[in-house]
């Protein structure tokens, strides 16, 4: 089938040639390590993709998959005792496109460009506002503060900015409410402050952790909108951590699935969802109920549970749970990147799973051959 | 496997009749929680948690029971649990035809109702008590709450340990040795372990991870088969409720607002708040990028409630009466299929669901 997107949005039809648009963060390989006591916690081991200006990548997997730590190590704030062991995170700053990239990855932790990438370039929001907010400034203070750190600004000029970004984020009575305490805003309305806050910077890529997880579904709806919108007035990337599919759907251009440290999926939304081809992915998302299904019949699950994160894994990560499993193969040797998308060759759908790779052994297998592998 | 179901005390109180069918019936069930000021700990008002809802479960259900965060929904589930006690209204459970008030039980006759009506909870991390092991954890209800030797305690843990699809041989084990989705079963063990009536799920699969969670709800569903159980299944999730639900019933501010067969609802809601929520339910399919519903500002403070309508300052349909009177809770069905509504415009809006509303409102079936 052909990658017809039905859509008139324009940002949908970005997507379509990922690799004419030039990546603003391009992830390579990338290691990263929990040195336990008593084992080692292989957190990310290869994870690769790229995110191009403007777009929405969604980052989905379950507890545990290395969502969360992908984010912390483009940020380089990853908790003790994790560290990068290898790979590359390529991240072009977009003031500068003649600046060859940067790799974060390589920076020292107290390099001088890694704090102005922190300042200016890139904001983090979380799942809970309060771990961000500081219970004991007023959000005026904070979202001020964010602001004169990008630049060198008064304090009544970053009072009026604040302003101006919590009417942006949808609070009504701004010059008010700029004044209050976190804990005298609703859940929903703290959410708002975290975001104008992440914004005050002029981010070019924003890093949503779980935005919405601790929210109801009517604010939920709410940040996903506000999200959106303000992604197409200020042009900003965006990485959406989460592990609801329906948030996916509604929000992503492309989706990069994950499991215990790696990408196994990367396509396009909608490619995603009419065509998975992990059988990760499709029992991830066959194991959504849907709403017009009769009552109480048994939902899909994918059995068993995620391995401890001590554990190790030979092949591929997900073959004790896999229904495909082939002896021999995905216990043996971990999965290339095969590209499966309509076009083949063509980069904008891979995953890493032996039934599309088996056909050909060689490492960039290509052509027909796997394409033509098993499609259920 | 089951073991037959304890016998009732005879109690002495007053037996009147109840709807055939019903388990429980709960009629105009308020809880106030007081907000007390100042050093001398003046009572200045009331945090209205629930603030007088009625209806019924019916024995073999699954009743969904949905809302946004504060609207009342767990408060609701404690309350018929008996965990907290409530400051007016009643909670009848049909005993042998006859209906027992369980809003003003104490000591012996309480711990009899605790023998019919257990809970799950959320967070299988919390839940379950880190010292203790998963035997101690399941065999808990059966110490405090019967008269069982240990050797047969033994026997039943073993025993509640399969039916939720654990091994047995890990009942000496404790919490930390096991997965979200195990300790879930843990709680489910537990919920089950004395053979209750109703169940009271709070948000129980809340915390889990997608493939988890339908394990669980696999679970329940084929445990409600097995054991002739009652649900009353608390979550904010939509998709979730309305895949285990017989009847779905939505809570806003303390109040319901809307109470009708799962499908029923989701075809023709007859609640703009209703129609909001299913509008804000985010769908795995990119192409159903629905227009979502979205509603301006915040759900009301249930300590103090706008007038009339708690839902009306958020309400795009909203006229002047909304504001003054109060909706009554009133069925917009037939006898057969009730269709529970609180709007003055119930029967004049024409809501959109999140399903094509093929089947003619309020069918239960």
């Amino acid at each position: 089938m052909s990658n017809q997107i039905g859509g008139p949005d324009d940002r949908q039809r970005d997507h379509q040639a990922p690799s004419k648009q030039e990546p603003i963060l391009s992830i390579r390989n990338l290691h990263v390590d929990f040195r336990m006591r008593n084992g080692v916690v292989r957190a990310l081991h290869g994870v690769d993709f790229d995110l191009a200006l403007g777009q929405t990548l969604a980052l989905v997997g379950e507890s545990g998959c290395g969502k969360s730590v992908t984010a912390q190590a483009i940020l380089r704030v990853i908790p003790d005792p994790g560290e990068i062991r290898k790979g590359q995170i390529m991240f072009r700053l977009r003031s500068q496109a003649s600046e060859p990239e940067i790799d974060i990855a390589a920076l020292p932790p107290k390099s001088p460009i890694l704090n102005e990438i922190r300042r200016k370039h890139i904001s983090l929001i979380f799942q809970e506002p309060m771990t961000s907010l500081s219970p004991v400034h007023t959000i005026g203070n904070q979202i001020g503060e964010a602001y004169r750190l990008r630049r060198s600004a008064s304090r009544s000029e970053a009072r009026d900015r604040s302003i101006e970004l919590l009417r942006r984020v949808g609070i009504p009575r701004p010059e008010q409410r700029i004044d209050r305490y976190t804990f005298e805003l609703s859940g929903g309305m703290r959410q708002r402050a975290m975001i104008a806050m992440a914004l005050a910077s002029d981010p070019s890529l924003l890093i949503a952790d779980e935005p919405t997880a601790s929210v109801d579904v009517t604010i939920q709806a709410q940040i996903l909108d506000l999200l959106e919108e303000l992604q197409q007035d200020t042009g900003m990337s965006l990485i959406m951590i989460t592990h609801d599919l329906g948030v996916v759907a509604s929000v992503a251009d492309r989706v990069a699935v994950m499991y215990r440290g790696v990408v196994i999926e990367d396509a396009s939304c909608e490619e995603l969802f009419d065509n998975p081809k992990h059988p990760y992915t499709r029992g991830l998302l066959s194991s959504v109920p849907d709403l017009t299904t009769p009552g109480k019949a048994d939902i899909a699950t994918i059995r068993g549970t995620v391995p401890h994160p001590f554990a190790v894994i030979p092949g591929c990560e997900f073959h004790p749970r896999c229904d495909h499993f082939m002896k021999g193969v995905c216990d043996v040797r971990f999965p290339d990147e095969t590209p499966v998308g309509p076009q083949p060759n063509a980069p904008d759908h891979v995953t890493r799973c032996h039934l599309y790779t088996v056909e050909e052994p060689e490492e960039g297998s290509d052509g027909p051959a796997a394409a033509a592998a098993p499609r259920k | 496997m089951a073991q037959p179901r304890p016998q009732h005390r005879e109690n002495d109180h007053h037996a009147t009749p109840m709807d055939d069918g019903d388990l429980i019936e709960i009629d105009k069930l308020k809880k106030y929680f007081p907000i007390q000021s100042g050093f001398l700990r003046r009572h200045v008002g009331d945090v209205r948690a629930v603030d007088g809802v009625t209806f019924s479960i019916r024995r073999g259900e699954t009743l969904g029971l949905v809302g946004e965060s504060g609207c009342g929904k767990t408060t609701t589930g404690r309350l018929i649990a008996r965990i907290l006690e409530p400051t007016d209204g009643s909670i009848r459970i049909s005993t042998n035809g006859n209906a027992t008030d369980v809003a003003s039980l104490r000591g012996g006759a309480l711990h009899d109702y605790w023998r019919r009506v257990q809970v799950i909870f959320q967070d299988p991390y919390s839940s379950l008590n880190p010292r203790r092991t998963v035997s101690q954890i399941i065999a808990e209800p059966l110490v405090c709450l019967t008269e069982m030797s240990a050797a047969e305690r033994r026997d039943r843990v073993g025993e509640l340990l399969e039916l939720v699809g654990l091994d047995p041989r890990h009942a000496e084990r404790y919490p930390h040795a096991f997965s979200g989705g195990q300790r879930q079963r843990i709680g489910i063990a537990r919920g089950i372990a004395l053979n209750p009536e109703l169940l009271v799920a709070d948000e129980a699969v809340s915390a889990l991870d997608v493939s988890i969670r339908g394990q669980i709800i696999n679970l329940m569903v084929r445990l409600q088969r097995e054991l002739e159980l009652t649900y009353l299944f608390v979550s904010h999730d939509l998709g979730i409720v309305k895949h285990i639900s017989d009847r779905i019933a939505v809570m806003y501010v303390g109040k319901l607002v809307e109470l009708c067969s799962a499908d029923g609802m989701f075809r023709r809601p007859r609640h703009p708040y209703t129609e909001a929520l299913l509008s804000a339910v985010p769908r795995p399919d990119p192409k159903a990028k629905a227009a979502r519903i979205l509603l301006p500002g915040d759900v009301a403070d249930p300590a103090n409630k706008p007038p009339g309508c708690p839902f009306h300052p958020r309400c795009r349909y909203a006229q002047e009466v909304c504001a003054q009177d109060e909706p009554e809770w009133r069925n917009v069905g037939d006898e057969e299929h009730r269709h529970l509504v609180a709007c003055h415009f119930a029967d004049t809006l024409e809501l959109k669901g999140a399903l094509p509303a093929e089947t003619t409102a309020g069918s239960t079936q």
